[in-house]
């Protein structure tokens, strides 16, 4: 078998899990079990959020190890979702080396341009503002600023701009539009409930679950990490809400 | 009974949006759907029977939700993740780390205590829900998985 082909593949699959969000112990596992198929003796696997470090040894062969630093995170549940295939039909012989390899790495150059997902961040906020319980107009005004929020993320996106900055940006322009739909065009509509669905989008709610799967699974490390980051981006939010509020 | 079928309606819009936002399959995005919308369900019924008991019906809207995580991605073959993720959203106290960070910029410190104080109890509450459902139903399918394919 060729050791070096495997351990590519696996760092690849590794790397497709980390930087598309699949918890830790998701991607040490999946790493380990493409690892054990050299039946070699000496397979190490350490995943921390932002990075991982690989090690295969025996006294045959030279000892191969790899260090990967992950810096750019999303969530992209469909990759994993494949990756995971690929790898569950390597792992049970339905798939040779070669094969799995080159699969991973179409996945690897697949380029991934932004999804417009304007409709969906429109329902995702006048759902949520049907399920907190909202009265028809309400729903209306989560959705109209969920659907302009989501242009200004778009934007964003194309202009590369930070994170942080983002969220700030989006949640800035949702609290300006439900502040002036609250004031001006509809007296009685309650705002807070607008803000709250309408940030929904934008809410570390993906960063907290897997913050929890972490921690359960005994990665405290990657655990915290992900707790942190869900502060973050709260505190992202946080900011520019106050801001827009304060605009208007 | 029909306010609460019209909430979960709703958390089924809610969170078909938000799998397309992460991007989950287009196979599955119904299912996660349904997913939050039973959790959202139970959720709700049980603050009914329980008088407003935030923490046990977030409890057991949070097991609804992993328990039927857990089948439906045995029955894809799919990370539980999946469904999990995109559906715990109704329950996940992302509205409560905002406003505890909120409170804190306008500096009403009673205010962002209390929900320092709610939003780690929801939390917890959602942990400790979804390691009992992968204590009970993880190791159990897992045994299943290993009796039939050993190798891997």
């Amino acid at each position: 078998m060729d050791y070096k082909l495997l351990f590519d593949t696996a760092v690849y699959a590794g790397e497709l899990l980390m930087k598309n969000g699949a918890e830790t112990y998701r991607v040490e596992d999946t790493m380990y079990r493409i690892l054990k198929k050299s039946n070699l003796k000496t397979v190490q696997v350490l995943v921390m959020m932002t990075g991982f470090v690989a090690t295969l040894d025996d006294p045959s062969i030279d000892s191969l190890t790899v260090v990967r630093r992950i810096t750019s995170r999303g969530t992209n549940l469909d990759m994993i979702d494949r990756v995971n295939m690929i790898s569950r039909k390597f792992c049970s012989d339905q798939m040779t080396l070669e094969e799995t390899f080159r699969q991973m790495k179409t996945l690897w150059k697949e380029t991934r341009p932004y999804h417009k997902n304007f409709l969906a961040m429109t329902a995702i906020t006048g759902g949520f503002a049907i399920m907190f319980g909202g009265s028809v107009m309400e729903v209306f005004g989560a959705s109209v600023a969920g659907f302009l929020s989501s242009i200004v993320l778009l934007l964003c996106r194309r202009k590369n701009i930070h994170m942080f900055l983002e969220n700030i940006l989006c949640s800035a322009v949702l609290a300006m539009v439900i502040g002036l739909f609250a004031d001006y065009l509809m007296g009685g509509a309650d705002r807070d409930l607008m803000i709250v669905s309408a940030i929904m989008p934008f809410v570390p709610g993906a960063a907290i679950t897997n913050a929890v799967f972490d921690t359960l699974h005994g990665d405290y490390l990657s655990g915290l990490a992900r707790a942190a980051e869900a502060f973050v981006i709260a505190a992202a939010v946080a900011v520019g809400i106050g801001i827009g509020i304060y605009l208007i | 009974m029909g306010e609460i079928l019209i909430k979960s309606i709703g958390a089924f819009i809610a969170i078909y949006g938000f799998g397309a936002v992460l991007h989950v399959p287009k196979r599955f995005l119904v299912w996660a759907g349904a997913d939050g919308a039973l959790g959202w369900f139970v959720y709700l019924t049980a603050e009914v029977l329980t008088g407003e008991n935030m923490l046990i019906s977030t409890f057991l809207g949070a097991v609804a939700i992993s328990v039927c995580g857990h089948f439906l991605a045995r029955y894809f073959k799919t990370p539980v993740t999946m469904f999990v993720i995109p559906a715990n959203l109704t329950l996940v106290p992302g509205a409560g780390m905002y406003r505890i960070v909120y409170y804190t910029l306008y500096s009403e410190k009673e205010l962002s205590s209390y929900y320092f104080q709610q939003t780690l109890q929801a939390a917890g509450v959602i942990a400790a829900a979804i390691f009992l459902v992968n204590i009970l139903l993880g190791n159990y399918m897992s045994g299943a998985k290993n009796r039939k394919e050993k190798k891997c």
